[in-house]
């Protein structure tokens, strides 16, 4: 037997500990406690055996590792902490006196003040790690944005949280980084593409929001004073990559003075970064799929990007009152259109509602007062389908007052064979593309149906040359032609399926079909509401 | 009289005792050869030296300057001890002070002014002098930001090879550590399809139907909890009265266990025959033959049955494998959902929000959102662990009655609010 380990020295009973002890190892109270731990990104652990982490008692503690506390010893805000907290003592002392002058010099010039760089820089060793996390950080600014000042939240605060915002948004609009936008119940969702990283925030309609009592406000105010420190440095890089100064002159409104910075240079650039970006999101896919991408649906793909830049291109559009302005301006803007609004909203409109050039008016009202014949009248659930489809959609349908599409959620990714309600149906064209790709899914469908009939005829002995296809001949013509490019690949498929299928045992075989008629079963289903839209549509 | 030696008899001269009565006899026996021999010295010295008139006062007489050594000894007994000498000395320069009060501020005299008073004054003066008005203090509410991950590195001082470079401390491995739920659950996660706020049918309806579900499950749990209650009943408690008679039975049970056994160990005195241990012998080697036979049979079944036992094997191990197989992936799902509790308090799980068909908005001007923003970040952050869930209040009533108290100051307010108010009226 080797040495005996004396109890407590290794293990979860040393590599754990409990929050009283880490309070009491390191001096400080819970509240500071509390912010070091996120500010510093500690986070508590669940230990496999409590009994074991906390010396025998089964009582409910929170864990940390204990290194990480050891670490949290070397950390300098502590001394600034202990400071504070010595100021605080005597401002509270010299206020409590009356002596109303002098709280206020010793506030003014004693205050101790911290800055969270040196915690950023560790968190987030480079720029792609904050961006990573930069979805909760602007989901945060924006909820302390619209608040009101109260004795809590300062002033200084909400008009950091403004300005960095609208700097963050003024730059997605130079670079044209917005993909997709969802309108829900509980507030806008955005999706953004910054250098090949999709960023996923949410910001609240406005409304008045009132912190609720659950809520623990200096938590939320911690990681406030965080993320404020790393959206400065964020946006200060992101403005570099642009080539434009940094802070930007911004109205309110996040207008920038008429300079579009350093844009005709890199937009060469931001299309071959961008291919390459979509290039990297097919390549995650691809470990996921184990099927080959191919060629094809990379250009796709980018084309889509393209025409989501170009999508407001010509077009001059006019917000109306009752409409959600900052949103609507944000979406319009990225996509290349020009926009102004009612002076009524605030800010400063470009150009007035009665300016000729305006192609697209945006309204919520039931009905229009005094519509002007070159205006389209749309809603604005329009601006946001056209952003998720990347296409212009048809405006007749969002018209004020019409019984509107249903706003899909362009985050929810459909899978192989499933039903796609076309959103509102697209303009003119579309409707033939619309009949073209229902054709290839058929093809696909009747493929599937040879192949399966080769495999039970191969099964009965018949050899192949005799095997006549029956079915598949009528339609082969018409989709051969929509369907040449993909024919190449489908051969490998069914190559590759095949070797798979011969080395199967029975059992698997089994399952193997049962698989393949359920999938059978809903392309059927599918297939059936399509073929109903058809027919609705040409009722029409 | 002492005793007299030998010798003191020797030396001492005997002397006559003679009558002293009369004048006659007084002058004749006295004794006068000290007086005879002091005199002589006196001439002798007279005839060797000179008399006194002649010679000066320094023959005659010896001043003594060293003064006599006993006296010199008192006189140094009555001196002061030096201890005491050097703390009387005192120096010009004055000494530190120590103690509570050393930093207090020096009293200021009436009529001159501080030195931020004097400052201040200063200030004004000049301003007034120059004839601008005062700018107001500039803050700037963004600090000046530079590139955090580009930034040049720090300029080094000049080193030298005896001075130590400060090194930075390193962070543990298990900083980088992140777990599990905060790597795979996104921080804004997107609704379902049915949250929008003009949302399909179906979307709608698996959204209320998830939102129902959960529902369900809550009040599921409710249920069980009121069944399991209302099951416990005053009758099925145990009774005192039963508890008592259990005891009882338990007590004659374990007396007459005790009585049967001390039967059988007691070595009573009896005696085996022949025919008894003959009889015993023949039962165990019966006993231990037919034991060996079933071995024999035993093993003989198994070795006939070996390749289904190998088969059975096989089919055990997959069986674990499988099931290991399940519960890795079964731990794996956990760990990405979370924690359920954290410490004593417990994860609050964001809240699905949906609206039922009557709520659902025509437009997006009429749309009434559902749901608190703040609840929802503050619940996501609990569900990604990364903050710890505030803790129940188990006691929501105060444990001391709060007491009231009143400064010594309020009780001269009415005054100070007259005096206030007569303030008020003059100016």
């Amino acid at each position: 037997m080797g040495r005996i380990q004396k109890k407590g020295v290794k293990g979860a009973a040393s590599n754990y500990i409990t929050r009283q002890q880490a309070l009491r190892k390191l001096q400080i109270s819970l509240a500071d406690f509390r912010r070091l731990c996120i500010l510093k990104g500690i986070y508590p652990r669940d230990p496999r055996s409590k009994k074991k982490a906390n010396k025998g008692s089964t009582a409910p503690a929170t864990f940390y590792y204990a290194k990480d506390i050891q670490y949290l010893l070397h950390e300098p805000l502590l001394i600034k902490f202990r400071e504070y907290k010595a100021f605080a003592k005597k401002l509270n002392k010299v206020l409590h006196k009356g002596d109303k002058s002098t709280a206020k010099s010793l506030n003014e010039n004693n205050r101790p003040i911290y800055t969270l760089d040196h915690i950023v820089k560790e968190r987030y060793p480079t720029f792609i790690d904050a961006l990573r996390d930069l979805d909760d950080a602007i989901s945060m600014l924006y909820l302390f944005a619209n608040m009101p000042v109260d004795n809590r939240l300062k002033a200084k605060t909400v008009k950091s949280c403004q300005t960095l915002l609208a700097e963050f948004q003024n730059y997605v609009l130079q670079a044209q980084c917005l993909r997709k936008v969802f309108f829900s119940i509980k507030g806008i969702y955005f999706q953004a593409e910054i250098k090949g990283q999709t960023i996923t925030w949410v910001v609240p309609y406005q409304f008045t929001q009132e912190i609720p009592t659950d809520v623990d406000f200096r938590v939320m105010s911690t990681f406030l004073d965080f993320y404020v420190t790393l959206m400065g440095f964020v946006n200060y890089r992101l403005y570099n990559e642009i080539n434009a100064t940094y802070p930007p002159n911004l109205d309110d409104g996040f207008r920038l003075d008429k300079q579009k910075v350093g844009s005709t240079n890199t937009e060469a650039d931001d299309e071959a970064a961008e291919e390459l970006d979509e290039f990297k999101e097919s390549d995650q896919q691809d470990d996921q799929d184990a099927n080959a991408v191919s060629l094809s649906e990379i250009q796709q793909a980018s084309q889509e990007v393209k025409n989501l830049k170009e999508l407001f291109k010509s077009h001059v559009f006019f917000l109306s009152r009752e409409t959600p302005r900052y949103a609507l301006e944000f979406m319009i803007r990225s996509c290349g259109g020009q926009v102004s609004w009612d002076a009524s909203t605030g800010g400063s409109p470009p150009f007035d509602e009665s300016d000729e050039r305006i192609t697209v008016q945006v309204s919520d009202r039931p009905k229009v007062n005094r519509r002007v014949m070159s205006r389209t009248y749309v809603q604005p659930q329009w601006i946001a389908d056209c952003v998720n489809a990347r296409k212009m959609l048809k405006s007749s349908l969002y018209a004020p007052g019409e019984l509107l599409p249903p706003h899909l959620s362009p985050f929810v990714v459909a899978k192989d064979g499933d039903y796609v309600p076309d959103a509102g149906v697209e303009s003119e064209d579309e409707e033939l593309v619309a009949t073209k790709t229902s054709d290839q899914q058929t093809g696909v469908d009747n493929e599937e149906d040879t192949y399966e009939a080769e495999l039970k005829a191969e099964a009965s002995g018949i050899p192949y040359s005799e095997y006549e296809p029956s079915q598949g001949d009528e339609d082969k013509p018409a989709p051969k032609k929509a369907s040449k490019k993909r024919s190449q690949e489908d051969v490998e498929l069914a190559e590759q399926k095949e070797m798979a299928t011969v080395m199967m045992s029975q059992k698997k075989r089994k399952l193997y079909n049962i698989m393949k008629e359920s999938n059978q079963r809903k392309a059927d289903q599918t297939k059936k509401l399509q073929d109903r839209k058809k027919a609705l549509k040409n009722k029409k | 009289m002492a005793p007299v030696t030998v010798k003191e008899k020797q030396d001492v001269p005997v002397k006559k005792q003679t009558s002293r009565k009369g004048k006659k006899a007084w002058r004749k026996n006295i004794d006068v050869e000290e007086m005879e021999t002091g005199l002589e010295a006196l001439r002798s010295e007279e005839r060797v030296r000179g008399t006194q008139a002649e010679l000066p006062d320094e023959a005659h007489f010896i001043l003594d300057d060293t003064g006599d050594a006993q006296v010199a000894k008192e006189v140094r007994k009555q001196r002061t001890l030096k201890v005491d000498e050097i703390l009387a000395e005192r120096s010009a320069v004055p000494a530190v002070k120590s103690g509570r009060f050393v930093h207090d501020k020096p009293t200021q005299k009436s009529g001159e002014l501080s030195k931020t008073q004097t400052r201040q004054v200063n200030k004004l003066f000049n301003r007034k002098a120059k004839g601008q008005p005062l700018k107001p203090k500039k803050k700037s509410h963004i600090k000046s930001t530079y590139d955090l991950w580009d930034a040049p590195s720090e300029a080094t001082q000049p080193t030298s090879d005896f001075i130590e470079k400060p090194t930075k401390v390193k962070a543990p491995a298990t900083m980088s550590m992140i777990p599990k739920v905060t790597q795979h659950v996104s921080a804004v996660v997107v609704p379902q399809a049915g949250a929008s706020y003009n949302p399909t049918e179906a979307d709608h309806h698996a959204l209320v139907q998830h939102a129902a579900d959960i529902e369900f499950k809550k009040i599921k749990e409710a249920m069980k909890v009121d069944s399991k209650l209302a099951r416990i009943s005053a009758s099925t408690l145990p009774d005192e009265h039963d508890l008592k008679d259990e005891n009882e039975v338990e007590d004659e049970e374990e007396d007459a266990e005790e009585e049967s056994d001390t039967e059988q160990d007691g070595k009573t005195g009896k005696r085996k025959t022949t025919a008894q241990r003959n009889r015993e012998k023949r039962r165990r080697t019966m006993l231990a033959d037919h034991a060996d036979k079933q071995t024999h049979r035993r093993i003989g079944q198994q070795i006939t049955h070996v390749a289904s036992t190998i088969e059975a094997l096989d089919e055990k191990d997959k069986i674990i494998e499988e099931s290991t197989l399940a519960r890795q992936a079964h731990k794996e799902l956990r760990e990405k959902q979370g924690l359920k509790t954290v410490g004593s308090g417990r994860v609050m799980q964001p809240n699905v929000e949906v609206q039922l068909e009557e709520e659902l908005s025509e437009s997006l001007r009429q749309l009434k959102p559902e749901g608190n923003m703040f609840m929802d970040r503050f619940a996501s952050l609990q569900q990604r662990n990364i903050i710890v869930p505030p803790s129940q209040n188990k006691n929501p009533k105060r444990r001391y009655a709060l007491k009231v108290y009143e400064r010594r100051s309020y009780k001269n307010f009415d005054l100070k609010e007259a005096q206030k108010q007569k303030r008020k009226q003059r100016n």
